[in-house]
């Protein structure tokens, strides 16, 4: 099959390969449309968003105003700070023309005159990579205010690096519009959403890296033509990225509504040592597990996931064989939210370090079996309650690995412990009577 | 009231009383090799049971630190309105100390309900009964009479650890 | 009109408001920490969740707009499970230190915890330490971990102090708020943030464990510091002023006050200056005397000048009663020298609340009649006329003119006869040849009269040595119901000390214009009969928050 975000060209990050296999040409023929046709297009193409939430991209657009005095802004999110997903890297790395190509694309759609690309900042070689192509476009004038002369119309547009500094919350939408204002990475309480507010109080579209690279190709084949491949409720191909314990873990463009066991055993070469699978989390760290019993007729795109109780994510699949132990899976998961949570909002900032807290407990040989229960119930509680989507990024892994494997973590825990409370008499740490003394 | 008849009037044996008199010294012969509950106070004194409510006093830590933190609830809750505190700021971890503490003996009437409130542990009633004062100034009991070492106090401790 | 279902309570909307708004509009209060009228809203507690119909999730009340038609449910189940959930997470990682904290008594998450908590708590782990006791300004003392991260510190001093000097720093459960570096928090706003911290951890430092709320009274009143009036609160122990606090009048301060205004207006009251009674200069030296002797000494001496040769200089430190006292008996002495000093540091002002006139009432003593009559010299005028002796007696109401310059001190030494009115000793008392002891703003009733031309109260706090709490009808704490004469909580000193009208009222009686008032209300009453400005007004009508009189705003008198 045709790969559309990585097609399998040697050296296409290279400018002259770029332009030799039809770089541009795809903005050319959008300019000769109007906004409202590209937007409509993108629209019937069936594009959704490839960042997490699977959005139709054409719609988020279609909310940009079209009469407003303010300037509009288009922001490209390469955050990728989800664990398990390793996908915009290999845009960055082998493909950046046709990322600038679209993102050019679709500051004409919305009627931005200045795009952001938003890198995270542990991707420094990438940022790099980025930079050279950004410069190369320039100089090439295919941005900037000669790209008018370029592609003779009255259109032009810029477009900027900005190098995050390592916060996973600043991929989120809303916080990473702060951070590019130079605020603290908090999210906003939403609404109003960006559309209306965003960078600078002004009209705002964020898109991911995948998302916005996809367009040029929408726009070059025509969106019947892309609304073919795969899935028809979620089509074109998506990268997967597999890693865990697989033979051949790494990036692959594939249809969407691939059988999730296709993808791991015929493309990424199977389990080593063809160990049975425990559990598979398709989306990203924050999506909910599938059990390794469960895998079989999955197809990977946004509907059949929800169907079996996960989501798609950012397509970034983790395997993990019948050796795992799943609670140290999910300190390490729970630790990775304790840690990235910005700590804006209650229920966020204080539920998942209570959530590591009694993981650890558990780990050390001090949990019960109410403890699980007390878990899923914190994870409920911070679920739904929350500014920003990660309160439930980090309560679902928690609430459904708990849930689907109970079994397992009965395993780790005790019937009967009693385990010392450290805060009954909270105001005596003043004073001089011990700990020991007071539990008594 | 004479004329009038009584309801029952007493008949000759009962009127010599003889025999209620010995059944009163019987009675008298059996106590007399009874254990003996009276003491001798001052010699002698009562030493009452943990659960006895006597004086409220200040526990003071080994270290000379009273545990009191003048947070005012045994202050709020008195019915009697006895206690007096005027909290300031230490150096120490927990912030705050009473800087003046009076309970006012007069007043005080040794519900422990200061007690109850407390929640440093910090005053408990002690098993203190002697209180005697000449005026009303004397009365007004500052930190230097309330102040007790914990050790004196480890009888009512335990029994609060263990009922309240 | 678009109405709003609130616990199937109808409530009319107004245009751009929000869920939390148009409920506290119809007497619903929704639990709030980060939300506060005056402020953005930054939608972090997450308390404020409530239920609404047609919503998939439930939706912050603070930042939802109200719209026509909506049903919102603050009691249901799904509402009080959120709100639990919220209180569960906002108290694992708080200290509980309540025995130690200040804020206990006015703490808005104990408050909540008393509606709202289960009363246990499903921790069992190590609460997180934070630092404590740090100095962010001059006047503030944070700890961290009271602190519950509702940010309405930061956007206080960011919107309404406009200084961008306080951040959160760290993230999750690490954050924690402290100054940019090389800041201090300094600006002249700082304590507000004390009152709309939601718990304990931003604390006052000059009130810190002085004492527990409950243990006060408190009194409406207003503040001295400048001709702003922002309305106050005096809180009162054992006959000691405690603390002053600002309270809500949209129309004068919002719910702020001045740093200066809480910290240094009410510290002469309790001052070891204050001045306990009358005296009279004997033999060079002041001396205390009965209160019989000073007025009879005073009425005698003023008897034997021309009313020519007297002049009186009132104040715009005094209430309108006592001006308007010091009028009618100048009046009835024939003088018509009379003008009061302004007390105005240019350039000190700012957009927010502080102004460049140093004076509550200079507005008020204007409108009373405190200028010169039609015969008579201004203040300038009465300096050059001490200084060419044709002033020879001199009556000042509560101000320091000595201190006014080098001029008027070495000249109103030079006088006959000096008498005054005076709080606290100060340069003209050690002057005077006769000193009577005025009550403070804290102990009086009275009107002053802001930069606005805004009339506002102010109400007797503190008991002078004529005055009964319970008879005089102020503000009383439970000790104060309760306490006796052989109660030490309840022997706090009582100044001899009266109101200034009263002073003039016991001089007119020996002069023989008998000027017929028994409360300062009496005065008011005459006020409102006589000068048009205050045309109608009673003290019922000024009530709490003042009124605005009808006059051409004149202002820095």
């Amino acid at each position: 099959m045709e790969r559309i975000v990585l097609p399998q060209i040697e050296n296409l990050n290279q400018i002259e390969v770029y332009l030799a296999n039809g770089g541009f040409e795809s903005a050319k023929k959008a300019f000769a449309k109007t906004p409202d046709e590209i937007i409509d297009e993108v629209k019937k193409s069936g594009l959704r968003g490839r960042g997490g939430a699977a959005f139709s991209a054409g719609l988020k657009w279609s909310f940009m105003p079209k009469t407003t005095d303010k300037p509009k802004y288009l922001c490209v999110n390469g955050d990728e700070s989800e664990p398990g997903s390793f996908k915009d890297r290999q845009i960055f790395e082998d493909n950046p023309f046709q990322l600038i190509e679209g993102a050019i694309i679709t500051c004409y759609a919305i009627g931005a005159k200045v795009a952001y690309l938003y890198i995270r900042g542990e991707y420094h070689k990438w940022i790099k990579l980025m930079q050279k192509a950004v410069d190369e476009t320039y100089s090439r004038r295919f941005l900037g205010d000669k790209m008018k002369e370029t592609f003779g119309i009255d259109f032009s547009c810029d477009l900027f690096i900005h190098k995050g500094a390592g916060a996973y919350i600043c991929g989120e939408e809303s916080s990473l519009m702060n951070s590019i204002e130079g605020l603290r990475g908090y999210p906003r309480v939403k609404p109003p959403f960006p559309a209306q507010r965003g960078l600078w109080n002004c009209p705002t579209t964020i898109n991911n890296v995948e998302t916005i690279t996809n367009v040029p190709a929408i726009i070059k084949n025509g969106w019947e033509c892309f609304s073919k491949i795969g899935a028809p409720k979620h089509p074109g191909t998506i990268l997967f990225g597999i890693s865990g314990h697989v033979n051949k873990p790494g990036v692959y463009e594939l249809p969407s509504g691939v059988l999730l066991t296709d993808l791991i055993y015929n493309v990424a070469g199977g389990v080593p040592g063809n160990k049975k699978i425990k559990c598979v989390i398709p989306g990203g760290s924050s999506m909910p597990p599938l059990r390794g019993d469960q895998l079989e007729g999955v197809r990977m795109d946004a509907e059949s996931l929800k169907e079996v109780g996960s989501a798609i994510g950012t397509g970034g699949v983790m395997v993990m064989d019948e050796d795992t132990n799943l609670l140290k899976v999910l300190i390490r998961i729970a630790h990775f939210y304790h840690h990235e949570s910005c700590g804006q909002c209650t229920p966020c900032r204080e539920g998942t370090g209570w959530m590591e807290k009694i993981l650890h407990r558990i780990d050390e040989g001090h949990g019960t079996s109410a403890d699980l229960d007390l878990l899923i119930s914190v994870a409920n509680n911070i679920e739904g309650n929350t500014i920003c989507a990660l309160g439930e990024a980090a309560a679902w892994p928690v609430k459904f690995m708990i849930t689907r494997f109970r079994d397992e973590f009965e395993k780790y825990v005790n019937k009967n412990i009693s385990i010392p409370v450290p805060n009954k008499v909270h105001s005596m740490r003043g004073t001089a009577v011990p700990l020991a003394e007071i539990q008594k | 009231m004479p004329g009038q008849k009584r309801e029952k009037d007493l008949n000759i044996f009962e009127k010599l009383y003889i025999p209620e008199i010995a059944k009163g010294m019987a009675l008298t012969l059996k106590s007399m090799f009874r254990p003996n509950v009276t003491l001798q106070y001052p010699e002698v004194r009562f030493e009452p049971p943990a659960s006895y409510r006597g004086r409220p006093v200040l526990v003071q830590e080994n270290n000379g630190i009273e545990r009191c933190v003048a947070c005012g609830l045994c202050s709020r809750v008195c019915p009697a309105l006895a206690i007096e505190v005027q909290a300031s700021e230490t150096d120490l971890d927990k912030e705050r100390y009473p800087v003046k503490f009076e309970i006012n003996m007069l007043r005080c009437i040794f519900c422990g309900f200061c007690e109850e409130v407390c929640p440093e542990e910090a005053i408990v009633m002690s098993k203190d009964y002697e209180l005697v004062f000449k005026n009303r100034n004397d009365a007004i009991f500052g930190k230097d009479k309330l102040l007790v070492p914990v050790e004196k106090l480890k009888d009512r401790l335990e029994f609060l650890r263990k009922f309240k | 009109m678009p109405t709003l279902t609130v616990d199937g309570k109808q409530i009319e909307i107004k245009q751009g408001q929000t869920i939390i708004e148009a409920a506290r509009s119809a007497g619903i209060e929704i639990p709030h920490f980060c939300w506060h009228p005056s402020l953005s809203i930054s939608g972090n507690c997450r308390i404020c969740l409530v239920e609404i119909e047609k919503m998939p999730k439930l939706a912050i009340s603070c930042s939802t707009y109200a719209s026509d038609g909506m049903v919102v449910h603050t009691q249901s189940q799904k509402t009080i499970e959120a709100r639990n959930a919220v209180m569960e997470f906002i108290l694992i990682n708080h200290p509980l230190d309540c025995p130690i904290c200040d804020e206990a008594g006015e703490c808005k998450l104990q408050e909540y915890v008393y509606d709202n908590g289960k009363g246990e708590s499903r921790f069992e782990e190590i609460k997180n330490r934070k630092e404590k006791r740090v100095q962010l300004g001059p006047h503030i003392k944070f700890d961290g971990e009271r602190c519950i991260s509702c940010s309405r510190c930061i956007r206080f001093s960011e919107e309404i102090a406009k200084k961008n000097q306080l951040t959160f720093v760290q993230r999750g459960d690490k954050v924690t708020i402290t100054t940019f570096p090389g800041e201090s928090f300094d600006n002249p706003y700082t304590l507000n943030t004390t009152d709309i911290c939601p718990v304990g951890a931003l604390t006052n430092q000059d009130f810190r464990f002085k004492s527990r709320v409950w243990e006060m009274s408190k009194t409406d009143s207003i503040c001295v510091g400048c001709s702003r009036g922002c309305n106050t609160e005096i809180w009162i122990r054992n006959n000691e002023i405690l603390r002053l606090t600002p309270r809500h009048n949209e129309d004068v301060n919002s719910y702020w006050m001045c740093d200066k205004g809480r910290l240094e207006t009410f510290k002469n009251v309790n001052a070891g200056n204050r001045i306990d009674g009358t005296y009279i200069r004997k033999e060079g030296q002041l001396q205390k005397v009965s209160w019989g002797e000073a007025l009879n000494v005073a009425a005698k001496s003023l008897k034997d000048y021309k009313s020519g040769e007297i002049a009186f200089i009132g104040s715009a430190y005094a209430t309108c009663e006592d001006n308007y006292a010091l009028i009618k008996f100048a009046k009835s002495l024939g003088v018509t020298n009379i003008d009061f000093a302004g007390h105005i540091i240019s350039g000190d002002q700012d957009e927010i609340l502080i102004r460049e006139d140093k004076t509550p009432n200079s507005l008020g003593a204007e409108l009373v009649g405190v200028q010169p009559g039609s015969s008579g010299i201004n203040i300038l005028a009465i300096l050059k006329g001490i200084k060419e002796g044709k002033i020879k007696a001199l009556y000042i109401l509560e101000d320091d003119a000595a201190s006014f310059n080098e001029e008027w001190e070495s000249t109103i030494g030079n006088l006959d006869l000096l008498i005054v009115h005076a709080t606290n000793e100060n340069k003209t008392t050690a002057l005077a040849n006769i000193v009577f002891p005025a009550s403070t703003f804290a102990e009086k009733n009275g009107t002053f009269v802001n930069f606005q031309g805004r009339v506002q109260r102010i109400r007797p706090a503190v008991a002078t040595e004529e005055m009964d709490r319970a008879l005089d009808g102020m503000e009383m704490s439970r000790w104060d119901k309760f306490g006796t004469e052989f109660d030490r909580w309840m022997q706090g000193h009582k100044y001899d000390s009266k109101p200034s009208w009263k002073i003039f009222v016991a001089l007119s009686q020996l002069l023989g214009f008998k000027m017929k008032f028994n409360m300062a209300e009496e005065i008011f009453a005459e006020i409102a009969n006589s000068i048009s400005a205050f045309k109608g007004l009673d003290y019922d009508e000024v009530g709490k928050h003042g009124v605005q009189l009808k006059i051409k705003q004149t202002v820095n008198a």
